[in-house]
């Protein structure tokens, strides 16, 4: 009865959550593996979804799920010292840009260097690092533009600090000449998606930008960036592993686990109708402001993720899952499957199980 | 960054403070200076014209004043042994010894650096792997057994090059070599664990991602920070330089100042040797100096911490 | 223990063996000269004759026999001045972390001009006012890197002074010297040894520059590094006489640098350069 059940196709049905064109980014079984010291591990197991204009993603998950790593691999950037050393990616990674769709993964670096900082853009976890201590911070962004647009520099340094005033950093004149050690963690962060921004990319990507930061200005940069995103009508694939980051800032939601996409609906239905177990443990496990359950405890989930080498034969998470089912849980792999429209899980015991394609 | 330098060069100025005052007690605990510095030549009379010149009558911390006066006014004295000023003596040979040690300078450089950074970006390459593990020789052995094995192997047995004097441009390249190997050897392996280190960094994926292309990101963003640790390591160098030079320009017979020096120990010719002492200690003195100044304007973050 | 120190070890243990037991491995005295053997070869090259295992030098000594006094006599002075930079760096640090201040301040200065002025031309001065003989270079060279001992046991005894145990002494009355030596030397130990390991190769090549330039150790002692500089002069035709003594060198401070090294790694010390 399982063996019947197929890899669903995520492309039409993804058209019809968003009702709007060709998405920005289309990722199709992307398998990332690395060599590590036990030999070739994979990371990523096979990761699929769709982004469109002016939509956000939210990457969820544990870290080790394989999050950032994806979000790599877009930007080619996996592999010892970012040049793809000991890395094997495959997959399709398509990007929508002015001369049409052009697969990332095999396109040859110099295609790669050109899209990068323009078409599309990366941010980053650590603002207290990921600036160069030694080049002023204007000159930083107005390197990222003079690098893919046709303008002088001081033209490029005129339009860097206009995307210091779009950010919000005050005092833009003078900062300009700062030096990333004389800003704050978040005015870092606000020069970080100047950068990022300041050559109109279609698609930015944000890996966790907000983890670091003290929670007020945590809230600044997350309503910075939705805004920006709207006004550019950017495409976001947004990783974190904060379930009310992802409630603010997201419309679809990707939930991963152990290098593979457990769940995948629009961010209502996974937060009101969770379908994988992985899911609603999460959910409990975090505290509401709002639920009229004071009184009641967390519940963390039990157990660990394990270790990309180390996987369980069947699911990945029926060690911890309250619903195993021996077989299939333990001994099949589980494929994506679609029990219920526009909601995708990757689990035998979703409540619906019709819909299978 | 003002306030910075004004120390440094405060600090400066007491370090050649303290070297003047360990060279006036020395030549102070031998003698009177006069004999010393005008002994034979000097008639009696002329002795106690001089001796009350140079303040001798006066207490300690007065004679140190006068001394360092007379110092000021360029005044170093007469050498024992050859008896004529002894800034003539050291004029006539500083241009040997400021070409060797240039060079020196150069080709450790030249050659050091960018075989660090290949060794950093071509990890496994044999060839990477061999030239660093050459370089630990450059740093282990000695400049006088360095300059023994080159000798014997190039001047001798291959009778490549000359090994004695400085008559030729030929005559130049051992002793360079010489005193280039250990500072190759420094340079190539802080340029690689600088660059290591460096290319780990967000920053360099920063630069990546902002869509530079790959000379850019190593060449500009990643050694722009690789370079500051050597800048530190320049002032050691110029000290060993300073040690290396000595020991080198009197195996090779070269005809700097260094043999100069080394030479008025044995022979107790203390105004050539407190001239000398002074002059190299005021160059390593100086070169910290700057490479402080150096380091504080190359890396922003110091300029806040004095 | 990995092979490398291992070897390591036998070899210095071969090399202090062969030291010590110098007049009962070779016949020959170090010193005495014999103009008719000299510049003998060695056993490998052609002309060996069959008594001077390393040949002789320019004087008719033999050479084997001056290595192994010369290892004696360089290593003991190098042991013997590591001993008292030790000793003065440590008290100097002792007495800069416990007594702070003032004297803190004063001696960090010190150790500050130290640094800025390469070592050998305070040498150089010193043995020009002091003259070469063998206590005087001993003190001298023993002066060299007196300051890495003072840095460690400073930043040390900065660290322990926190810790509640140290107040407890205190309180009971303990004085300063009785916490220094019951309390404060016991954890510096590790770091010393492998800071005295790691100067030794130091101090022995400070004293062979010195005596290759002529103005170390005087003749008629065998010092491995005089004997180089003699050897120089010799270096077209005769070799090995020069060549010796350098092997000599190279291997001692190679071994004992790969043993410091090892140490260092081994109890987990941090030295700052």
């Amino acid at each position: 009865m399982f063996a019947s059940m197929t890899n669903s196709s995520i492309p039409s049905t993804a058209e019809k959550i968003n009702h709007r064109s060709r998405p920005v980014l289309s990722v199709r079984h992307l398998k990332i593996n690395l060599k590590t010291d036990s030999g070739n591990v994979a990371i990523v197991k096979n990761v699929s979804f769709d982004i469109h204009p002016g939509q956000t993603l939210a990457l969820v998950g544990e870290s080790g799920a394989g999050k950032s790593i994806t979000s790599l691999a877009i930007m080619r950037l996996v592999g010892r010292g970012g040049n793809e050393e000991g890395a094997q990616v495959t997959g399709e990674v398509l990007l929508d840009t002015e001369q049409g769709p052009i697969d990332l993964i095999q396109a040859p670096i110099s295609t790669i260097q050109m899209l990068r900082g323009k078409t599309l853009s990366m941010i980053f976890q650590e603002p207290m690092t990921s600036l160069n201590p030694v080049f002023r911070v204007g000159w930083q962004i107005a390197e990222a533009i003079v690098t893919h647009e046709k303008l002088s520099w001081a033209a490029a340094e005129a339009r860097a600090l206009d995307m210091l005033k779009l950010v919000g950093i005050p005092d833009p004149l003078a900062r300009m000449r700062a030096f990333p050690h004389e800003l704050s963690g978040g005015m870092r962060q606000r020069i970080m998606v100047a950068m990022a921004l300041s050559c109109r990319p279609r698609l930015l990507i944000a890996d966790e930008p907000t983890t670091a930061l003290d929670v007020t200005v945590q809230a600044q940069v997350l309503n910075l960036i939705k805004r920006l995103q709207s006004e550019f009508g950017l495409g976001m694939l947004f990783i974190t592993h904060d379930l009310g980051v992802v409630a603010q800032m997201a419309d679809t939601v990707a939930v991963m686990y152990a290098g593979s996409i457990v769940e995948y609906a629009q961010v209502q239905r996974v937060f009101s109708q969770p379908l994988h177990p992985y899911t609603s443990a999460l959910l409990r496990s975090m505290p509401s402001l709002t639920h009229d359950s004071a009184g009641t405890l967390l519940e963390p989930i039990r157990g660990a993720m394990p270790a990309m080498q180390d996987l369980p034969k069947g699911c990945a998470f029926h060690p911890r899952c309250d619903y195993v089912l021996s077989p299939p849980c333990t001994t099949t792999s589980i494929p994506l499957c679609e029990p219920s429209e526009h909601h995708w899980v990757r689990c035998v015991r979703s409540e619906q199980s019709k819909g299978e394609r | 960054m003002l306030r910075l330098i004004a120390w440094r060069t405060g600090f400066a100025c007491l370090t050649i403070f303290v070297v003047l005052a360990a060279c006036f007690t020395a030549v102070r605990m031998t003698g009177s200076p006069v004999d010393f510095l005008y002994g034979d030549g000097a008639t009696p009379e002329q002795i106690v014209e001089l001796e009350r010149e140079w303040g001798l009558d006066l207490p300690l911390p007065e004679q140190f004043v006068h001394y360092v006066r007379n110092l000021a006014k360029g005044d170093f004295g007469n050498s024992i042994v050859e008896r004529r000023p002894v800034t003539e003596v050291y004029a006539e040979r500083l241009a040997p010894t400021l070409q060797l040690a240039g060079l020196a300078l150069l080709i450790g450089t030249v050659v050091g650096i960018p075989l660090g950074i290949f060794s950093a970006l071509w990890r496994g390459n044999l060839g990477a792997r061999l030239a660093m593990g050459f370089t630990f020789f450059g740093y282990a052995i000695p400049h006088f057994i360095i300059a023994i094995i080159l000798i014997l192997v190039f001047g001798y047995l291959l009778n490549w090059l000359p090994s004695t004097g400085a008559a030729t441009p030929l005559h130049y390249v051992l002793p360079a070599i010489t005193l280039a190997l250990p500072l190759m050897a420094i340079n190539a392996r802080y340029m690689r664990s600088a660059l290591l280190d460096v290319l780990n960094q967000d920053y360099v994926r920063t630069a990546r991602a902002k869509g530079l292309k790959e000379w850019r990101v190593i060449g500009l963003h990643a050694s722009r920070n690789a370079i500051l640790p050597l800048i530190t390591v320049l002032g050691l160098e110029v000290a060993g330089l300073v040690n290396g030079s000595l020991i080198v320009e009197t195996v090779f017979s070269w005809p700097g100042v260094g043999k100069v020096l080394t030479g008025s120990v044995s022979r107790r010719d203390f105004p050539i040797l407190q001239f000398g002492v002074i002059m190299y200690a005021g160059v390593v003195v100086g070169v910290n100096l700057l490479v402080d100044i150096l380091y504080a304007v190359a890396d922003p973050r110091i300029r806040v911490r004095s | 223990m990995p092979l490398e120190i291992k070897l390591c070890c036998i070899i210095t243990a071969a090399l202090a063996l062969a030291a010590l037991f110098a007049p009962w491995i070779v016949p020959f005295d170090p010193n005495a000269t014999n103009i008719l053997e000299k510049l003998k070869p060695p056993f490998f090259l052609e002309g060996f004759d069959g008594v001077h295992w390393l040949g002789t030098d320019q004087l008719g000594r033999d050479l084997l026999a001056r290595c192994l006094y010369g290892i004696r006599v360089s290593v003991g002075i190098a042991l013997l001045g590591l001993m008292v930079s030790a000793v003065v760096g440590t008290i100097a640090g002792l007495a800069a972390g416990l007594v702070g201040g003032w004297l803190d301040r004063c001696i960090m200065l010190v150790v500050d001009v130290f640094i800025s002025v390469p070592f050998l031309l305070l040498v150089l001065v010193g043995i020009a006012v002091f003259g070469s003989d063998i206590i005087v270079l001993i003190l001298l060279v023993g002066l060299a890197r007196w300051e890495s001992y003072t840095r460690i046991v400073r930043g040390q005894v900065l660290q322990l002074r926190e810790m509640p145990f140290i107040e407890a002494s205190r309180s009971l009355g303990a004085s300063t010297s009785s916490i220094a030596w019951r309390h404060v030397l016991p954890n510096i130990a590790s770091p010393l040894i492998v800071l005295i390991t790691l100067n030794f190769p130091a101090i022995l090549l400070l004293e062979s520059s010195l005596s290759f330039l002529g103005i170390g150790v005087q003749p008629p002692t065998a010092s491995l590094g005089r004997m180089v500089g003699d050897g120089r002069d010799y270096l077209i035709f005769s070799w090995w006489v020069a060549l010796a003594p350098a092997v000599v060198i190279i291997s001692i401070t190679f071994v004992v640098q790969t043993m410091g090294d090892f140490l260092r790694d081994a109890l987990d010390v941090r030295i700052d350069d």
